[in-house]
């Protein structure tokens, strides 16, 4: 069992579980069984003990009760006589003596007490001695009719006595006691056996020990009433069942039982000492103990067992874990319980096979992590160097943009840092020769300096690998220039000390300009990568090449551009001169102007040519002008062909003047000499052309000698154009401003015309007309009938000359477009109702209906009412003119927009082939119409012309014979509001 | 009650001769000027109960005149009907403008001048 202690809490848990467990059944299975033995015992002691105690009351009782009845049937006389009853029971009780040796004496009392017989073995007999006994408590006792039973008198102090009292006889009964020698109880008593030592006792009402096998305990006259169990059969006499564990009579303890003898009220006592009583019980207790503690015993062994195998798994799966955990993931727990346990012990198992495979898994993949982490790195490394390179590269080529210089050298130097060689070169390729432009290497000797210097430049071939990288535009990579049968400049590589070279060719736009060349000392000394860098400054060599050259093309094109805007502001400008201003003389000086800037000359002049007079005057602008040499110039006519104006005009061409100074070329003497004292030496001269013409001649000069550039003379053409359109503007400009004089003056005398017209024919009519109406208003007084009519003639002729003249005003007024709409808001309505109301006197004197029809809702109009109201009249006039029976309808009309008059009449209507000429001037239908109807003529077309001026149209339906109705159509309002 | 009188500005004799003829059964006292200087001069002196100004006047235009004698207190107040020739659009306007309280068109009926007379300086 060592290991016990060692082992863990669990096993102890266990092991004091189940000890407790199987201990605790077995004690409780023990106790149970002892109990229940006891109880059983008990029970049997019980009715053993009861069943003597009863039997021995069952006797005594028997044997007192006995005695009774022989006292009462020896009373039992069968004479009345009272003396022969006395007799007989004498006999009686003689024999009842000799019968019973228990009884000791009887005595028969009578009624009143008195002794009336008494036999006794003791003391003599008395037979009717009539002692008074009344007071006898055996007498008093009977009183009550029953038998009474005396408590145990002792006599001799040994001899226990019991008297018992019997009544005999109704009324008051005789008493017949008999003194009872209780050793026949004793014996009774004695005679009974319990178990072993188990005995019967008998105690009286009061307590005391009255039969006991032990006489002498008898004898002793013990008062056991304070006892617990005579206390408790007294308190409950018929009880029982109960066994009390009583103090033993003879000491110790004992187990008691009692019944009652009910008549005497004595209770006997079967008792049994307790060991004795119990003694069956011992065996069972012992057996019990014994079973107990075998029990335990192999309780506790079977609970450190089962403990053991219930710990030794657990035990098992937590050290396993343990050392699992621990990090020894070989280990593996061994568990063959056949049971949950051992699932477990698997589970754990299979978890540290996994963990196993993981971490070795695991170890695996961070060792290649490391690996390649580190190849990472190195490649980070190289990759940051390569960058590094390239950034200062770049940072070269952006810094001298002009000069390649730097930049290839700072290739070269880095190409031999980053590929760890020997030399790093940078070269060029010209189309022809390829020349050496950086060298970059760690020392280079006279010598080297001298091969290198008699192999560069050399053309592409394929005997040195620059060269043949050149050539083929390809890498070139020779790992080992002595096995390549082609290489040829093996002194070069001897001198230098190298066996391994690559080149790397420079190519823009797919054609080799050089190359970038690195050679190293071992056998192919150089990675891809390293190659792969190269070509990356090959590229950044080409981009620096190209840098420069495209800067320096930049540069030139720029000057070249900016030259170019120069002139196209100062094209801009010479237009806007040209388009801006009419004064000539700006215009040309403007373009003469840039013209010597943008030439570069001295000073230009513009000559105007004169077409008849076949020469070169009037110079027009000049700038930069000499002040001597201008006058000379203003005043001296050139001729056509003559001077540098007359042969460009001649020539119709641009022409130009190596010498103005020289006598053969210039021949215009006057001007030469001028021209040689100022110092011009070179003319220029530019024709103006327009449509052909030569309208004049821009000429330029320099005092340098030399000629014009194209472009300067293409230039100078498009100034001279320029300057051809400014001179037409101006010229076109002075006519239509003479026109326009020309035009304002006679629109103004036709104006005054008209006023003077207006005045000068109106005012005699004036006169006329006033004074015949004054004549027929009766101011001079009665006018004579016959002069009536003569003077109304007057009148009307009159009127009719002024319609004449208004109308002829009005249509030259038209006409001469002085005739102007007085624009207002007026109302068709009223203008209608204005014509009804004047014509309808005329209308009615002819016998006609003149009728007004116009919508009460339509809106104002705007327009010249006045001018409405003229031709609503004329029209309506008219057709009261021309209607000799029938109506005249006036009527108006809105449809959207436009406002419809219509004049209709049930006239003599129109001839199909006279509406056209209608309302042309002076046109009437017929000249006997005219006569007849009057009118003037005029009326339509007027009326036509104030509705065109209304921007309407007036027009007329008609048949003839079935009458006509005119329609005026004009906008309900020139002011563009709508009829909303 | 004094009689109204009449200035009236023209240069046509014949023009004035009506005029004259027409108010000879009225109450109104006519005075005549044959241009606008003088024309306005009498204004200013004799101040006429109403003036009659020809448009067409030599010198100074009947719009001048008119403008003229409005702007003098003296003559401000007076009403003065323009004639005009009805010739070009806007002589009615001008006359508006130049003061006049009302115009007449030649040739006009004698009657209704007469009756714009009346309206203008009621006979009294």
């Amino acid at each position: 069992m060592k290991g016990w202690i060692a082992r863990g809490r669990l096993f102890h848990k266990y092991v004091a579980v189940l000890f407790l467990l199987v201990g605790g059944m077995l004690l409780l299975s023990s106790v149970v069984n002892l109990y229940f033995s006891y109880r059983q015992t008990k029970a049997a002691l019980i009715r053993l003990q009861r069943q003597e105690a009863l039997a021995a009351a069952g006797r005594i009782e028997q044997f007192v009760r006995g005695i009774e009845q022989q006292v009462r049937a020896a009373m039992e006389v069968p004479f009345t006589d009272a003396a022969m009853a006395r007799e007989q029971r004498e006999i009686d009780f003689l024999r009842l003596l000799r019968d019973v040796p228990a009884i000791t004496e009887i005595v028969q009392l009578d009624p009143d007490g008195r002794v009336q017989l008494l036999v006794s073995r003791l003391a003599p007999n008395e037979i009717g001695s009539r002692r008074n006994l009344s007071s006898d408590v055996r007498f008093l006792k009977t009183r009550i009719g029953r038998t009474s039973f005396s408590p145990v008198y002792f006599r001799k102090e040994s001899e226990p006595y019991l008297t018992i009292a019997v009544p005999w006889g109704e009324g008051a009964p005789e008493v017949a006691a008999a003194e009872v020698d209780l050793k026949a109880i004793w014996q009774v008593v004695s005679q009974i056996r319990l178990g072993v030592s188990g005995y019967v006792y008998v105690v009286d009402q009061r307590g005391i020990l009255v039969a006991h096998p032990d006489m002498s305990a008898v004898l002793q006259k013990r008062d056991l009433s304070g006892l617990p169990q005579i206390r408790a059969a007294r308190a409950a006499p018929s009880a029982s069942d109960g066994v009390t564990e009583s103090p033993g009579l003879q000491g110790g303890r004992a187990v008691t039982s009692y019944a009652a003898i009910e008549p005497l009220g004595w209770l006997v006592f079967a008792e049994q000492p307790l060991a004795e009583a119990f003694a069956p019980l011992q065996g069972a207790i012992v057996l019990s103990s014994i079973f107990f503690v075998v029990g335990l015993g192999l309780s506790v062994l079977a609970s450190v067992v089962l403990a053991r195998r219930m710990v030794e798994p657990i035990r098992g799966l937590q050290e396993g874990a343990a050392r699992i955990g621990a990090g020894e993931l070989g280990h593996r727990i061994d568990i063959k319980t056949g049971d949950e346990l051992e699932a477990l012990g698997q589970a754990f198992n299979r978890t540290a096979a996994q963990l196993e495979e993981s971490y070795a898994s695991l170890e695996r993949k961070v060792e290649e992590r490391t690996r390649e982490l580190a190849e990472a790195n190195a490649e980070l490394k190289e990759a940051l160097e390569r960058q590094t390179a390239t950034s200062e590269i770049l940072a070269v080529i952006s810094s001298s943009r002009t000069d390649v210089q730097p930049v290839v050298d700072t290739i070269a130097a880095n190409a031999l840092k980053l590929c760890r060689g020997q030399t790093g070169g940078v070269y060029t390729f010209d189309g022809e020769l390829i020349h050496v432009v950086a060298l970059a290497g760690h020392s280079f000797s006279a010598q080297v300096l001298q091969s290198l210097r008699q192999t560069y430049p050399m053309p592409p071939s394929r005997g040195g690998a620059t060269a043949r990288a050149v050539m083929s535009g390809a890498i070139v990579y020779i790992p080992d220039i002595r096995e390549d049968p082609e290489y040829r400049l093996q002194d070069v590589a001897k001198a230098i000390d190298f066996v391994s070279i690559v080149a790397v060719p420079m190519l823009h736009e797919g054609m080799p300009i050089g190359a970038v060349t690195v050679t190293g000392r071992g056998i192919a000394a150089f990675s891809q990568r390293q190659i792969e860098l190269l070509k990356t400054f090959a590229d950044q060599a080409v981009i620096a090449v190209e840098n420069v050259r495209l800067f320096t093309e930049l540069q030139s094109r720029t000057s070249k551009l900016a030259r170019s805007v120069e002139e196209l502001q100062a094209l801009g400008e010479v237009s806007r001169a040209v388009s801006s201003s009419l004064d000539l003389e700006t215009v040309l000086a403007t373009i003469i102007a840039r013209a010597v800037e943008l030439s570069a000359s001295s000073f230009g002049i513009v000559y105007e040519y004169d077409e008849t007079l076949q020469e070169f005057r009037n110079l027009r602008g000049a700038v930069g002008l000499d002040p001597e040499l201008a006058e000379v110039l203003r005043t001296t006519p050139i001729r056509l062909g003559e001077g540098v104006a007359g042969r460009t005009a001649a020539l119709r061409a641009p022409f130009q003047f190596a010498d103005v100074s020289d006598e053969q070329t210039y021949d215009v003497d006057l001007i030469r000499g001028q021209f040689q004292q100022v110092g011009y030496r070179s003319a220029l001269g530019v024709p103006l052309l327009f449509e052909q013409r030569v309208v004049g001649v821009l000429v330029l000069l320099r005092k340098e000698l030399g000629s014009f550039s194209p472009e300067v003379v293409n230039l100078l053409q498009t100034f001279a154009n320029q300057s051809v359109l400014a001179i037409q503007n101006a010229r076109l400009f002075r006519e239509i401003a003479d026109k326009s004089r020309q035009l304002e003056a006679a629109s103004r005398h036709k104006s005054q015309f008209l006023a003077s017209m207006s005045h000068e024919l109106r005012t005699p009519l004036n006169a006329i007309l006033g004074f015949n109406e004054m004549i027929l208003g009766r101011v001079y007084g009665e006018v004579p009938a016959a002069l009536q009519e003569p003077l109304a003639d007057i009148q009307s002729s009159g009127r009719h000359l002024l319609r004449l003249i208004n109308n002829v005003l009005d249509l030259s007024k038209i006409e001469a477009g002085r005739m102007e709409l007085t624009l207002a808001d007026y109302s068709v309505q009223e203008t209608v109702e204005s014509v009804r109301a004047s014509l309808h006197p005329l209308a009615e004197s002819k016998g006609l209906e003149l009728v007004t029809r116009v919508p009460a809702e339509l809106p104002l109009a705007h327009g010249d009412g006045g001018r409405m109201v003229q031709c609503l009249m004329n029209l309506a006039g008219n057709a009261i003119k021309f209607t000799r029976r029938g109506r005249v309808e006036i009527s108006a009309e809105l449809r959207g927009d436009l406002l419809i008059y219509r004049v209709a009449d049930t006239g003599i209507g129109i001839a199909k082939d006279k509406i056209d000429t209608l309302f042309d001037e002076f046109r009437q239908g017929d000249a006997t119409i005219t006569s007849e109807f009057g009118g003037t003529g005029l009326g339509l077309s007027i009326t036509r012309k104030f509705v065109e001026l209304h921007k309407g149209r007036v027009w007329v339906e008609s048949e003839l014979g079935r009458g006509s109705t005119f329609f005026i159509a004009i906008p309900l309002r020139l002011d563009g509001g709508t009829t909303a | 009650m004094s009689a109204k009188t009449i200035l009236y500005v023209e240069d046509n004799e014949l023009n004035r001769k009506m005029l004259r003829h027409l108010l000879r059964g009225t109450s109104y006292r006519l005075i005549e000027a044959p241009d606008g200087e003088s024309g306005m001069t009498m204004a200013r002196e004799q101040r006429p109960d109403l003036i009659l100004m020809d448009v067409q006047l030599p010198k100074i235009s009947g719009i001048e005149a008119t403008r003229a004698l409005r702007a003098e207190p003296s003559t401000a107040g007076t009403p003065i009907i323009a004639i005009t020739s009805f010739a070009l659009s806007g002589d009615e306007q001008r006359a508006k403008e130049a003061g006049a309280s009302a115009y007449l068109a030649k040739p006009y009926s004698p009657f209704a001048l007469l009756e714009m007379i009346r309206r203008l300086a009621p006979e009294g």
